[in-house]
């Protein structure tokens, strides 16, 4: 050290002897001695110990510390290469800031609670009017779009502004509309769409001669498809739905020249939108007819179309635009019909009218009206006692909505409103209608609450109802609740197992993973055609649900948390096993399927995860490596510095992505962060982009044609080219030979595994984020769990019954 | 009521015959052709999600000398009506994956989607927000796909997007039937009465939580308000006749992957914002997708030939798409052009910035943004070529086109000053 260095060390100390006031002695000869050489004005470090006080009421100064204690107790600072700082100042000083950090927050705890009030999502939303109002009617995508920066649940990452307010206003209007439903009454019995009457098929048929070009095959009672493609020849488009709500589909058919199994997939297609979506598909079986018979939910305007996947070409690659269906070999499916029947309803008008509405009675009118650009069948009869009824209906619907009894006189202002209206002039109907939108435009739906403290039961069932349910308690929850028995430790454990069974469970599966292990993203880039011309719609509905499945099955029997990075089991289906090069597997439904002796197992390997984490054309390694720090870990990388390159991709078949990487780890600042991120991304490099498992890169031109068949044709669309190397060395210094060597270093990691997914959930659950006081918490989770080897539905309820799930 | 006739040969002149029965009914926006007020300055602002591919944009030579490039050449009649800026970028935009410089290109915010990321208000809204009602539209947020915008509110709320020239046609100049304007009104109303009772209950509740929740029902309490005033806003407008358009706008192009045809429909569509003052603000936000676009010669989709690995297949099927977007650019420079008023072309009273916000969609580089300055009476007609190693702000730039719509601002998003050139 220079002279005019150590001159300026000293005043550094000096400033903060006198800053840091309140820091016990041993931080600061911690600082003096092994910091404050690299960390103080001069140097260009984010940290600066000149400018840093002890003031932890100061959210910044705070997180500054906190971040300190942090790297320093992780052992990454002082770095490798300077002296350790004395073993006894380090244990005291380190044990000085943890408990300031935990007194501090602790105390902010006590005051503001862990969570801070926090709305609905817009997925909370739909799903809450859906149970509301007893409607199917797409409400979310009414709402201004969520911040996609962390879980959609925590009240940092919320938004609110008067977009929210204007676009609540509109979604009440449309939840109500839909559940008054006044129109005409759905026909009973089923629309049945015969295939060879459908005006397109008659069109494709009447064409003679050269211009026929016929591809569709036509038998007594069905059409024959032999491609894909040809969708738009018999979509139903006279199916157009006028009323969103629960639908039941049938068909009939078989395969045609099959000898193996042939998929036939429904979806709903919606002209204005353009982008179609998966209903459901199904095995068709050789010499079995199928039979198809399902309920879904349908939206308003969405007509359905078939569509043949899985279609084995003839030996000699021949197809059926060049041949034409008489001279054709391929399999085919020939399809007879399909029915349409809904929207499902046993009583008219729906059943969410006459309970939103209760009392009141209705009448069939002699001719339709026009209302709203709707056909209106049914007038309400207005009730004697108009106010009355206005305050039933209120009263139930506030009580469901606020979820918690109403309070005394609560509704009087809605009241209010309502009969000012009708004062002015407005029917009971508007009137009626004005204080409902009231009711879902207040503060008491729209947000979560509670006050600083134990949740009381009413708090409780809300927060446990929209953590498994993404919606409001139901008439159990709230009936425990009333009871006050909901804080009992073995009715919480009991509720909870019985929420979990319950298939509203779902929704939370579906919503956390999507967005913990970023699934909601999977559409954000489509795989290149020409390289990857066997995706297809059923493969990624297949993909995501196997995701889901997964997580499900882990929950149900209580799997540890192992499972996560490394599994003897997929849920898997044909589609998925076909894609997997797993034998065996027949039909469509996913079911757990051994894996061992594959590289599959765990969400690494996971179809929907590898797509999710590449883009339509390459892999990179740095991107899949962050999402296992981030996601899997809990350790995410922070951004590179400002001003480093990106790598350009080159596909030209000259390099592969680890050779650019190679200059990367070269240099020291880039290592510092690539050594961690860059392993997990090599193991994970012997997947594609669609997450299938491969030892070369595909390539449009370059290399060697490929050996195997696409759906019995040879492949042309591209070549094997240069070898995938997913070997590595973990930053620890353990070697792995690929994913398989990998996957066994993780699962050793067995309670960081556990601890990242008790954060997740804590998070998700509660709307706030992992605090300094939270980790006594956290670590006593563990240690309960540990017995059950971290079993993911351990871990559940061992987090519902701590205080971090159990108090505001 | 008799218009005067200066006013309404004048606006016939303009290209666009506006009918205006009532004088108080056009008060509010600036007549369009009361010759004492100067025209309104407008801001409009096109963002190519998917980059432009250098090489083919950037001429060599800086200054006002450059050489025609592939794609400077579709711009030639227009040369001395824009500006080339190369080295402008937002600071640190390391965000969550690749695109997620799309979301800040308006707001420079940092870190775009990293953990607890916030966005900021986009340029636009900031003026939308200083302007406020004094067109029937603050602004108009526009796209070329689904409601997905590049406008963040103060909230950071993204504010979302039209994609259908017809609906924005008829918001714009379809007057409506007395029911609809009944039924309008009264949901206008009704909702005015939801907002006030429910305002009071968020009062109410606040008194009675921590500071924490307070701050956060105070948000809630603002946006009531807020919302309450903008429904008041359009509620007013709703009682004003809507100027008419002799032009009639070609429906709207139903396939989502043609993304050419739906560009120049939007090209098409802006002059007619711009020149009946239904707006003075727009944003519009071209979507690069994941299919491929119905352009001659490319076979690929479009976001996969942007990351086209240096394959020269690739890249010149990628050029074909772009060569289409500069073209339809290059006919909203024409379209602006041709209309006058006052003594100027509609082009001089409206600022364009157009450009990507990723700079080489190939390896997802978000500095080094292609950008070009047009329209607004700047002087133009030059490539400005700043540090590639070292980027200007691209908010510079933005802060210079805030003041000069007349908005008293010292500072936006990352600016370190006004932009000059």
């Amino acid at each position: 050290m220079t002279d005019f260095a150590a001159i300026k060390v000293s005043l550094a100390i000096a400033i903060v002897l006198s800053v840091a006031a309140n820091c016990s002695a041993q931080v600061k000869t911690l600082i003096e001695e092994s910091c404050i050489a690299c960390h103080d004005e001069s140097t260009e470090t984010a940290l600066n110990f000149d400018a840093l006080d002890f003031d932890l009421k100061n959210e910044k100064t705070f997180a500054t510390w906190e971040r300190i204690y942090d790297r320093v107790s992780s052992g990454e600072m002082p770095p490798e290469d300077e002296d350790r700082p004395d073993e006894k100042v380090l244990e005291k000083a380190l044990s000085q800031v943890k408990s300031s950090l935990t007194k501090r927050s602790l105390a902010n705890q006590k005051e503001n609670g862990r969570s801070t009030i926090r709305r609905l999502t817009r997925t909370e939303y739909e799903y809450s009017l859906h149970d509301l109002l007893g409607i199917k009617t797409e409400l979310a995508r009414l709402l201004p779009e969520e911040n996609e920066s962390g879980f959609d649940t925590v009240t940092e990452n919320q938004g609110i502004s008067e977009l929210h307010a204007k676009a609540w206003l509109v979604a009440a209007e449309a939840a109500i509309d839909s559940a008054i439903n006044l129109g005409v009454k759905p026909d009973d019995t089923p629309e049945r769409f015969e295939m060879l009457e459908l005006d397109s098929v008659k069109e494709h048929f009447a064409k003679k001669g050269k211009d026929a070009h016929l591809i569709l095959g036509k038998e007594d009672d069905g059409i024959v498809i032999f491609d894909s493609s040809s969708t738009y020849l018999y979509s139903l488009r006279k199916s157009g739905m006028e009323h969103s709500g629960v639908y039941r589909i049938q068909a009939e058919g078989e395969t045609f020249q099959s000898k193996t199994p042939v998929i036939v997939a429904i979806f709903a297609g919606n002209y204005s939108r353009g982008q179609s979506r998966l209903l459901g598909y199904w095995d068709a079986v050789p010499d079995e007819p199928l039979k198809i018979d399902f309920e879904v939910t349908l939206r308003r305007r969405e007509y359905v179309f078939p569509q043949i996947f899985d279609l084995m070409s003839p030996e000699d690659s021949s197809n059926i635009w060049n041949l034409g269906p008489k001279k054709y070999k391929g399999e085919g499916m020939k399809l007879n019909w399909v029915s349409i029947d809904g929207p499902l309803h046993n009583t008219w008008p729906p059943e969410s009218a006459t309970s939103l509405l209760p009392g009141v009675e209705f009448k069939k009118r002699k001719h339709l009206g026009w209302i709203n650009n709707r056909h209106i069948q049914y007038d309400i009869v207005v009730p004697k006692n108009k106010q009355k009824s206005i305050q039933q209906s209120l009263a139930k619907l506030a009580a469901r909505a606020f979820r918690r009894p109403l309070k005394k006189g609560e509704l009087k202002e809605f009241l209010a409103l309502a009969k000012g209206r009708m004062k002015k002039g407005s029917s009971f109907e508007e009137a009626s209608r004005i204080a409902m939108r009231s009711v879902l435009c207040s503060p008491n739906f729209l947000f979560h609450s509670g006050d600083p403290g134990e949740l009381d039961d009413f708090s409780l069932a809300s927060r446990l109802s929209y953590f498994f349910w993404k919606s409001i308690p139901d008439s159990e929850l709230l009936k425990i609740a009333n009871e006050g028995k909901l804080t009992d430790d073995d009715v919480l454990r009991q509720q909870v197992n019985r929420m979990l069974k319950d298939p509203k469970a779902n929704r939370f599966i579906s919503d956390f993973i999507g967005q913990w292990l970023e699934l909601r993203r999977i559409d954000a880039t489509a795989p290149d055609k020409r390289l990857y011309p066997e995706y297809d719609p059923v493969l990624r509905s297949a993909m995501i649900a196997e995701s889901e499945a997964f997580f499900a099955e882990l929950i149900k029997d209580d799997l540890s948390v192992t499972h996560l990075v490394k599994s003897d089991f997929a849920m898997i289906n044909r589609r998925l096993a076909q894609h997997y090069g797993i034998e065996g597997v027949e039909g469509q439904y996913l079911r757990r399927v051994k894996t061992r002796g594959t590289v599959r197992g765990g969400f690494l390997t996971q179809a929907a995860v590898l797509k999710t984490t590449a883009n339509g054309t390459t892999t990179s390694p740095v991107r899949r490596g962050n999402w296992v720090l981030s996601s899997i870990l809990g350790t995410p990388s922070p951004p590179p510095p400002p001003n480093i390159g990106s790598i350009e991709p080159d596909t030209r078949g000259t390099t592969t992505i680890r050779e650019e990487l190679a200059a990367h780890r070269n240099t020291a600042i880039c290592n510092s962060c690539h050594k961690n991120i860059d392993p997990p991304g090599f193991a994970m490099e012997s997947f594609d982009v669609i997450g299938g498992f491969r030892e070369k890169y595909r390539s449009p031109e370059h290399g060697e044609a490929p050996k195997n068949r696409l759906l019995g044709r040879m492949i042309w669309e591209y070549k094997l080219n240069l070898p995938v190397d997913p070997s590595g060395e973990t930053p620890e210094g353990e070697s792995f030979s690929g994913i398989k060597s990998y996957k066994n270093v993780l699962a050793k990691k067995k309670r960081q595994l556990a601890e990242n997914l008790v954060r997740q959930l804590v998070v998700y659950s509660t709307g706030a984020k992992i605090q300094f006081a939270d980790r006594e918490k956290i670590e006593s989770i563990l240690d309960q769990c540990k017995k059950d080897d971290y079993g993911v539905r351990s871990l559940i309820h061992a987090m519902v019954q701590s205080k971090l799930f159990r108090h505001k | 009521m008799k218009t005067p006739i200066n006013r309404r040969s004048f606006l016939q002149a303009a290209g666009v015959a506006i009918a205006i029965p009532a004088m108080e009914a056009f008060a509010p926006a600036r007549a369009l052709g009361a010759i004492t007020t100067a025209p309104p300055k407008r801001l409009i602002t096109i963002c190519t999600t998917l980059g432009l591919h250098g090489p083919s944009l950037f001429p060599e030579t800086a200054g006002k000398d450059y050489e025609e490039t592939t794609y400077l050449k579709h711009l030639a009649e227009h040369r001395d009506k824009f500006t080339l800026f190369a080295g402008l970028s937002h600071p640190n935009q390391s965000g969550k994956d690749g695109h997620s410089s799309q979301m800040t290109w308006l707001t420079a915010a940092e870190n775009p989607g990293l953990s607890g990321f916030q966005n900021s208000i986009s340029l636009d809204q900031l003026a939308a927000e200083r302007l406020g009602y004094v067109t029937r539209f603050p602004s108009m947020i526009l796209s070329s796909q689904g409601g997905s915008s590049q406008s963040y509110n103060r909230s950071g709320v993204m504010v979302p997007a039209e994609h259908r020239p017809s609906k924005v046609f008829s918001d714009m100049f379809l007057q409506g039937k007395d029911y609809d304007l009944k039924k309008q009104k009264q949901l206008l109303g009704e909702g005015r009465s939801i907002l006030d009772l429910v305002g009071g209950q968020a009062k109410r509740l606040k008194r009675k939580v921590s500071s924490n929740d307070q701050r956060r029902l105070d948000e809630y309490f603002n946006s009531i308000r807020e919302a309450e005033r903008n429904l008041g806003e359009a509620n007013a407008w709703v009682d004003r006749p809507k100027p008419k358009s002799d032009v009639e706008l070609p429906p709207d192009v139903a396939k989502d992957n043609d993304l050419i045809g739906r560009t120049n429909l939007l090209m098409k569509l802006l002059p007619l914002i711009v020149q009946s003052d239904s707006s003075r603000v727009i944003s519009v936000t071209i979507h690069g997708r994941n299919d491929v676009p119905v352009v001659d010669g490319v076979k690929d989709d479009h976001h996969n030939l942007s990351h086209h690995g240096q394959d020269k297949k690739k890249i010149a099927q990628l050029m074909r798409i772009e060569t289409e977007l500069m073209k339809s650019f290059a006919g909203l420079l024409g379209g602006l052009s041709e209309k006058k008023e006052g003594g100027d072309s509609l082009l001089d009273n409206t600022m364009i910035a157009f450009g990507s916000n990723l700079g080489n969609a190939n390896s997802h580089d978000w500095r080094n943004l292609p950008i070009i300055a047009a329209g607004g009476n700047f002087k133009h007609g030059q490539f400005v070529k700043h540090d590639a190693e070292n980027n200007v702000p691209l908010s510079n730039l933005y802060l210079t086109m805030l003041q000069n719509l007349g908005i008293e601002s010292e500072k936006f998003g990352t600016s370190t000053s006004t932009l000059t050139w």
